[in-house]
Parts: C-alpha cells; sequence; structure tokens
C-alpha cells in the first residue's frame, strides 16, 4: 500500500467516526480477499460481498491517518484475519520486537481471526531486504525458525500461522524436503500452515517435483487458511508475482487441495498490477465455486 | 554456520544484478552454498534474487517519488535507485520509510545537476509520502485555543505550539509546486505517471524558474493531504514554530519585525502579544496549529 493510492478528500464527519467502533463478528469462511488500498472506496460504497479480508498488516502497523481510517470502516463491516511479511522467522537475526509490538497493537485493536507470516527470512545483521528469502532445509535451520515461532507466538498470546514460499534457488547444504521442513517446523512449533498453492505449483515447475504429492505430504490438520495468486512465467523459471489472473494450472492444483483440505478459507492475492474489484471479485467467485464442491464432497 | 550462510546470500542478493560474477568474490562465495535447478543455472538463481531486490526498491522509491522518477526518466531513476540502494541499505521492516535519504542523497549526485530542483522535488514528495500516514492530532478548537492562550500567556518560556504531527514546512528557490503540480491527475493530488506527455511539457514550459522561492507547508487536514503556499512575513514564525521555539522566544522573533507587523495589522495594539496574536489567529484559521505543549523544565 502506498500513499498515492488512497482518498485525501473525506470529510471531517469521516474521520470524527469513533475509533471505538464495534467490530464485524462472524467467522473467516470460504473464500476471502486481500484487502488493497486502492479498493477501500469499491468496497464500503458498494458493500461488497466479500466474506472476509486478508489484511497486510505492515502496511497499517507504522503509522495513522487514511489506511487506518479506512481499515476501521473495513473492519466494522467484515471479518478480517492478518498476514504480515517482517517477523523474518527464518533469520538467524534476534526477533524485532519494535515490530512485533506494532503488530501486537494493531492485533488487539482490530482483533483478527489470526495472523499469518513466512517460512523465510527478510534481514540478517540488521539488514532488511523488504524480500520473502529462502532458507536452507537443514537440521540447524529448522531449529533455529522452530525457535522464533514459538518466541512470536509467546509474545503475541496466540498461535500463527506460517506460509510455504515460493524460491527459485536450491542450498547444497539442505538435507530435508520442503515438505519434511515445513511438516517438522509445524509439529514442533505448534503452530498452523498456510498453504499458498501458487507457491506449490510454482516450486514445483521452478524445483521439478509433482505439486500432487507436494500436497499429499503437508500436515492437512493444519493447514488453516490457502493462498491463490498469479504468477508470471520467465520461460527458465515462474515467478510468484502476484500480478496477475491464478492460471488454470493453479486452479486445477487448487481443486486437489480442497479435496484434500475441505472447508479451508481461502484468499486471493493481487499485489501488483491491482486490477479493478470487478476482477478480483470474479476470481473470488471461481475459488468459491471450487470451495463449495471440496465442502460437498465431505456432505 | 547458518548466519555465515544468510549472511553471504544476503550480501550477494543486495547486488547489483549486472555485474559479472567471474569477476565477482561475493557473487562466486553465494554460488558455491547452491545447486542448480532444472531449468536454472546456480548464477541464474542468484540473479533472480538480486533482481526481485532492485525491483521491489525501485518500485518502492517510484511510489514514494513519482514526479522526481517522471522528471528523470526511467533509466535514470533506476540508476539513482541502485546507487541509493547501495549506499542507504534499509536497517527497517517498513518499506513505507525506504526513501527517507532520498532526497539527501540526490543532492550528492553530481550527474543530476541539470535537474537542480531534483532534490527540493524529492523533499517536497518525501513530505507528502509521510503526511500520509502520519499521526492523527486534529487542529485546535476555538475553545481550546481560548484555554490554552489563558495559560500560555503567563508562562511563554514554558510552552511551545505544536503543528499537525503531519507538518512539514519545505523552501525551494524553484517553483516545485507548479512542477508539482503538473504531474497531477486532478486537484485531489493523484499522482499520474500516465498523463499526456504532451501536456505534462505544455504546463512545465509554463513555469516561470525566476519567480519567487516557494514557501510551502505540507501537511494532512483529517483525511486530505494539503500543500499549502506560505506568505513570506508568515515564514519565520512557522518554521520557529516547527523548530520548537518556546513562545517567548516566538515573542522575540515578532518584536524583531514588529514595526512590519503593525503595518500590515491595522489594529494592531501597543501589547507584546498582540502582533503575535494576530498571526496565530491566522495559523489557527488556517487549521495550522494543533495546540501547545510544555517544554522540559
Amino acid at each position: 500500500m502506498h500513499a498515492h493510492e488512497a482518498s485525501r478528500d473525506l470529510s471531517r464527519a469521516q474521520m470524527e467516526h469513533s475509533a471505538k467502533t464495534p467490530l464485524a463478528k462472524g467467522r473467516v469462511r470460504g473464500v476471502g480477499l486481500s484487502l488493497r488500498s486502492k479498493h477501500y472506496r469499491s468496497i464500503l460504497e458498494s458493500g461488497a460481498d466479500v466474506p472476509w479480508f486478508e489484511i497486510l498488516a505492515d502496511n497499517y502497523a507504522f503509522g495513522e491517518g487514511p489506511p487506518l481510517h479506512f481499515l476501521e470502516r473495513i473492519r466494522e463491516r467484515y471479518p478480517v484475519v492478518f498476514h504480515s511479511v517482517g517477523m523474518s522467522l527464518a533469520s538467524t537475526d534476534p526477533l524485532n520486537f519494535e515490530y512485533l509490538q506494532k503488530m501486537k497493537q494493531l492485533i488487539e485493536r482490530f482483533q483478527p481471526e489470526w495472523v499469518s507470516d513466512h517460512l523465510a527470512w527478510t534481514s540478517i545483521d540488521g539488514r532488511y531486504f523488504n524480500e520473502l528469502l529462502p532458507p536452507p532445509f537443514t537440521e540447524e535451520s529448522l531449529n533455529n525458525i522452530v525457535s522464533n515461532i514459538e518466541r512470536v507466538q509467546d509474545f503475541l498470546g496466540q498461535r500463527i500461522l506460517v506460509e510455504n514460499a515460493s524460491a527459485y534457488l536450491a542450498f547444497c547444504s539442505s538435507t530435508l524436503s520442503e515438505t519434511q521442513f515445513i511438516a517438522e517446523v509445524v509439529r514442533r512449533a505448534d503452530c498452523d500452515l498456510l498453504l499458498d498453492v501458487n507457491n506449490v505449483y510454482v516450486n514445483s515447475q521452478n524445483f521439478g517435483f509433482d505439486p500432487v504429492i507436494y500436497l499429499e505430504a503437508i500436515p492437512h490438520s493444519r493447514v488453516r487458511q490457502m493462498h491463490l495468486a498469479g504468477y508470471t512465467d520467465y520461460g527458465t523459471y515462474l515467478l510468484d508475482s502476484h500480478g496477475a489472473r491464478v492460471s488454470e494450472a493453479v486452479w486445477a492444483l487448487y481443486e486437489k487441495a480442497v479435496a484434500l483440505m475441505p472447508g479451508v478459507a481461502t484468499c486471493i492475492e493481487w499485489d501488483n498490477e491491482i486490477p479493478e474489484f470487478e476482477v478480483l471479485f470474479a476470481e473470488m467467485a471461481r475459488a468459491q465455486a471450487c470451495w463449495n464442491r471440496g465442502e460437498s464432497r465431505v456432505a | 554456520m547458518l548466519h555465515d550462510l544468510l549472511a553471504q546470500m544476503g550480501e550477494a542478493f543486495a547486488k547489483t544484478p549486472h555485474a559479472s560474477s567471474t569477476q565477482n568474490r561475493v557473487d562466486e562465495i553465494a554460488l558455491q552454498k547452491l545447486l542448480p535447478l532444472p531449468r536454472l543455472s546456480a548464477e541464474e538463481s542468484l540473479r533472480v534474487y538480486q533482481r526481485n531486490l532492485e525491483g521491489s526498491l525501485l518500485k518502492a522509491l517510484r511510489e514514494i517519488f513519482p514526479v522526481c522518477a517522471a522528471l528523470v526518466g526511467e533509466d535514470c531513476f533506476r540508476t539513482i535507485a541502485r546507487q541509493y540502494g547501495e549506499a542507504h541499505p534499509s536497517l527497517h521492516p517498513d518499506l513505507g520509510r525506504r526513501g527517507d535519504a532520498f532526497p539527501s542523497f540526490v543532492q550528492m549526485l553530481d550527474f543530476l545537476s541539470s535537474v537542480p530542483y531534483l532534490p527540493d522535488m524529492a523533499r517536497l514528495e518525501l513530505a507528502w509520502h509521510q503526511a500520509f500516514t502520519a499521526a492523527n492530532l486534529p487542529p485546535l478548537t476555538e475553545e481550546a485555543a481560548k484555554n490554552l492562550a489563558t495559560i500560555v500567556a503567563q508562562y511563554p518560556a514554558f510552552w511551545r505550539f505544536i503543528l499537525p504531527p503531519s507538518a512539514k514546512c519545505i523552501i525551494s528557490p524553484y517553483p516545485i509546486l507548479q512542477i508539482w503540480r503538473a504531474h497531477q491527475r486532478d486537484e485531489s493530488g493523484e499522482i499520474h505517471l500516465e498523463r499526456d506527455q504532451h501536456k505534462i511539457e505544455s504546463d512545465l514550459q509554463s513555469i516561470h524558474f525566476d519567480e519567487k522561492p516557494d514557501r510551502l507547508l505540507v501537511w494532512r487536514r483529517e483525511l486530505a493531504l494539503r500543500i499549502d503556499r506560505v506568505e513570506p512575513q508568515f515564514w519565520p514564525l512557522l518554521t520557529a514554530i516547527e523548530s520548537g521555539k518556546s513562545i517567548a522566544e516566538l515573542l522575540e522573533l515578532g518584536s524583531e519585525t514588529k514595526n512590519t507587523l503593525q503595518e500590515e495589522m491595522e489594529d494592531a495594539e501597543a501589547s507584546d502579544f498582540e502582533p503575535l496574536l494576530n498571526w496565530f489567529r491566522e495559523f489557527f484559521a488556517r487549521g495550522w496549529l494543533a495546540g501547545c505543549s510544555e517544554i522540559a523544565r
């Protein structure tokens, strides 16, 4: 989110709306959307029929003004979950408790149903890369990330979800497969999993594995949310760009995912080249149809 | 061991993707840690991350400084961003703070001497960006102002006025506000880089660079971002308030220019406070004053 996307001319009456307005009740269920500042007005003016929104908490943790104003209005109407990119769970740096404190304050204020971050590192030696970087799949890396997740969960007072990240490199030192690593992280840290189906597909193409075997190997009972997004094909690799529609291959994989793990809340992510709200809404509707088929198989 | 690996990879990721790996020791060390993928060599893997990091920095800076980017063009802005990334690594998880040192950095770049107003434009855009997420503090109400005035008048050395948290005073010898406005989509301040280039050039050609300096206040009134022109007579006082001067110091500043003030204020009285009060009434009416705070004794 950035400054130039949002409104600058709201009335005093809107601004003076109490910060202690009631929060929307209800479960996070079915298919929701990742909230983008470009769509604030469309959502609020149309009362968009979206079951819930995923909030990129980093965009709201460090300031006030219009972003928080709109988030309050959205939260009055919709259940939300928080997603973040700055915990740097796979780094060997000390956890950034200033950042975590900001997250905690935001959590207390907006009461998301859950909070997630990534199985990745974004900083080392105090330097931030603002990019999700992959860890090696080793025992040392496993211990490190488990320890960090446990401390984050203790600090936030809740179990968090960790997301499988996309990757474009393989470390010589890795001794575990990605699914072995994830299963052990979840088991040892007693955390939940955010399964990014697009990342599974992107990695399957980049690393040459069967994405269905991947889906079968992860701990299904721990998957609490899924992500769908678009990738960009650069010929020799797929990039998890979040700047396009969900590909047909990923839709097919999502059908398999909902068959294996029916009823898991799913979010459409779209961060770059963000389209009009109607395009996102159509993606959500398609995902909801898949989600319903998964549910009906169980029924 | 894990730390060393991540540190080595981080150093390699942060390098420019166009450097030749054979001449680059940092890349060589990182490449020794990597395996090739089915369709990507280890070197190509490294390049993907280098491009991603460069791209995310460029995107962040372009979002904060869209007019600067438009003024120098895509290739030049990419070069600036690359050099900035190397000189100023990010030390904070908030991507919104990534451009904090950008205005002072572009001021140091000799190759931008043909665009002398670029550093001031960067300052203006950074102030605009920062005002967007600054803390909320509504302007003083009339009643609150009266109550405060009573207290403050008794102890002027121990009190100071405060501007809205979003407020930033910017002075430039160049007509940066006109240049900035020429790049806006509309009056609301939406940036529109796809705008007709001929229209932008036409607008820019109409700007006279020999005009008086721009004295600007960038701030946010509730949710609305604003850039107000500040009249020359208000500038010393406004910047003194911004720098945290006590009200007693403002009075001294006011008395230095008292004669000027009395000429301007027809109803000016003999009281030391009166000229300043007139000015503060004006500031108050414009919403520039958010309150007073006590100075720690």
